[in-house]
């Protein structure tokens, strides 16, 4: 897992300062272009950048949890999603347990957004909750621990933000070379006699705001669909049952529903890309997302086994893709895998990887089934909402025929009266 | 939610895993789309014609039009064929609107119709305000 890690934070870091080059040729060649010295543009692009990574590490969890308008919910509001976060906590070893928060959204996906291991969050929308079993959330929360684990969360949102800034400023450059903004300039230097130069800068500077964006955004999508494939490899080992992922991965690609508060710059952050066309079967260049065929493809191919190895091998098979996915050194190390096995599964310790997928199910759903367990569609939706409910402040009453009244916080009156019995509940 | 006739939050009641909003001060009671569906699907019935069949009724003045307490936007007057009572649909289909005395003349008119689900739940919700409001 170190290797992975390294490799991440290595990669990550190396994306963030081409962010920044590109960002300051931009900045110096619409600071030559406009204020006639390509230092001030570069002084300028540098300053923003160094206030967007500002923002981007110290407030990005924040940023995209609000945007995408995320509420925390308290383990007393959804037990099911908690326990099963606190349960993945414990198999990834990770040092503190994230926060959770769940979007109202009828759109089943999920994100994990956080700088560090131990200030992390995991956020699911109220319609994954809706079309999940226990073992299929099991799997998508995994998986954004697995983000979480593997440094993802943190270089995610610093490219995400910096790509956004890219694509917004060299927009404003082209808007403003095409609509007027440097014509003045143009007219004396033609002029004079640098009138050659002017051009040749004109021309790179176009073809610079043309591409930089899309380079940007290809760089950026690139690496986070790699990330996403490694997130799949770690949910699995956290889980040891790729079934359970791998079928939440087939619901919600194939779920009709759009989702509604989401943008390009945090479509890349969810687990299943929401902006991403139903029937997309190839990775192609621009897609943020591995196609989820593929991944789901390489989950089921994992023939028994849950370890990274086993991942690797069927990455390779599915995508014949001849590059080991995973670095050398992880696959070879049995030991640091073992130990973290026996964290994730304490009942039977000797498990070999060779065990087969029938007993694992059986061990999963012995160790995590739960006396509530909701047992249909209904009734998930049922605790989803109450979820909702509770963290938007509701008051629950139990009345005696039966019924449940929901008081909502901004309620008026002293008592409540019942639809069913019209027996009056007063409200404290 | 907001009740659309006299503008209170509404409290919401659960009973055998469906939920209805009401407003405690006019009875009134909404029905929400995705609880019929629910309701629906609860029931293992796959086809929504055994929901409860509206025709237009927008040439009966009889009402203001009230707005969506979800959307906002103003609700048409519907009306279960041949009963005369007049509903409130959200023309985004988000949900019905059922007025205190509605509810009860509703189930009571359609009571033979008892192979409906939106009445048998709503029959079911109502078991005492339905014989109250008839007395």
């Amino acid at each position: 897992m170190w290797e992975i890690i390294q490799s991440n934070k290595r990669k990550s870091l190396l994306l963030v300062f081409l962010m920044a080059a590109l960002l300051m040729l931009i900045g110096s060649t619409f600071g030559e272009y406009f204020a006639g010295s390509y230092l001030t543009g570069l002084f300028i692009a540098f300053i923003i950048w160094i206030i967007l990574s500002l923002v981007a590490y110290f407030q990005g969890k924040n940023i995209f949890l609000s945007i995408s308008g995320a509420k925390k919910i308290s383990k007393d509001d959804h037990p099911r999603l908690f326990n099963i976060v606190e349960e993945m906590k414990i198999a990834s070893a990770l040092p503190a347990m994230p926060d959770v928060y769940i979007i109202d959204d009828p759109a089943p996906n999920a994100f994990a957004v956080g700088r560090t291991p131990e200030d992390a969050a995991v956020a699911v929308t109220t319609g994954l909750l809706n079309v999940l079993n226990r073992d299929e959330l099991q799997g998508v929360v995994a998986h954004e621990i697995g983000h979480i684990v593997n440094r993802d969360t943190m270089f995610m949102s610093m490219l995400a933000i910096m790509l956004g800034t890219i694509v917004m400023l060299a927009e404003i450059a082209r808007r403003s070379l095409f609509f007027g903004g440097g014509r003045r300039r143009s007219r004396s230097s033609s002029r004079g006699g640098g009138g050659q130069a002017q051009i040749v800068i004109l021309v790179v500077g176009l073809l610079l705001m043309i591409l930089a964006p899309l380079l940007a955004r290809l760089i950026y999508l690139a690496a986070s669909r790699k990330r996403e494939y490694l997130a799949d490899a770690s949910a699995a080992v956290f889980t040891r049952y790729p079934e359970g992922l791998a079928s939440a991965l087939e619901k919600i690609s194939v779920s009709p529903v759009k989702m509604r508060k989401v943008n390009q710059a945090t479509a890349p952050m969810f687990i299943i890309n929401p902006m991403q066309k139903l029937h997309e079967s190839k990775d192609s260049l621009f897609s943020t997302h591995p196609a989820s065929k593929n991944r789901i493809g390489i989950l089921r191919a994992m023939a028994g086994g849950s370890s990274y190895l086993n991942y690797n091998q069927a990455y390779q098979s599915v995508t014949t893709d001849k590059h080991s996915l995973i670095p050398k050194s992880v696959l070879k190390s049995p030991p640091a895998m073992d130990e973290k096995k026996k964290t994730a599964e304490k009942s039977q310790p000797d498990m070999t990887q060779m065990i087969t997928r029938t007993v694992m199910t059986g061990a999963i759903i012995s160790d995590s089934a739960k006396p509530n367990e909701p047992e249909n569609h209904v009734e998930r939706v049922r605790e989803t909402n109450d979820a909702l409910w509770k963290s938007q402040g509701y008051r629950f009453i139990d009345c005696n025929c039966g019924a449940k009244l929901k008081v909502p916080p901004d309620y008026k009156r002293q008592n409540v009266v019942c639809l069913r019995c019209h027996e009056s509940h007063s409200i404290k | 939610m907001e009740c659309p006739v006299c503008r209170e939050s509404m409290v919401i009641i659960e009973y055998e895993s469906i939920e209805l909003d009401y407003c405690v001060g006019c009875m009134g009671i909404w029905f929400d789309s995705g609880e019929v569906e629910l309701l629906l699907e609860k029931a293992g019935v796959s086809v929504p014609s055994d929901a409860l069949k509206l025709v237009d009724a927008s040439s009966e003045l009889r009402e203001l039009s009230r707005p969506c307490p979800l959307c906002r936007k103003n609700m048409r007057k519907v009306s279960p064929p041949e009963t005369g009572i007049i509903l409130d649909q959200c023309p985004d289909n988000e949900g019905l609107w059922f007025d205190a005395g509605e509810v009860g003349e509703t189930v009571k008119q359609m009571a033979g119709a008892s192979s409906n689900i939106v009445i048998q739940v709503l029959q079911d919700f109502l078991g005492k305000a339905v014989s109250s409001n008839n007395e």
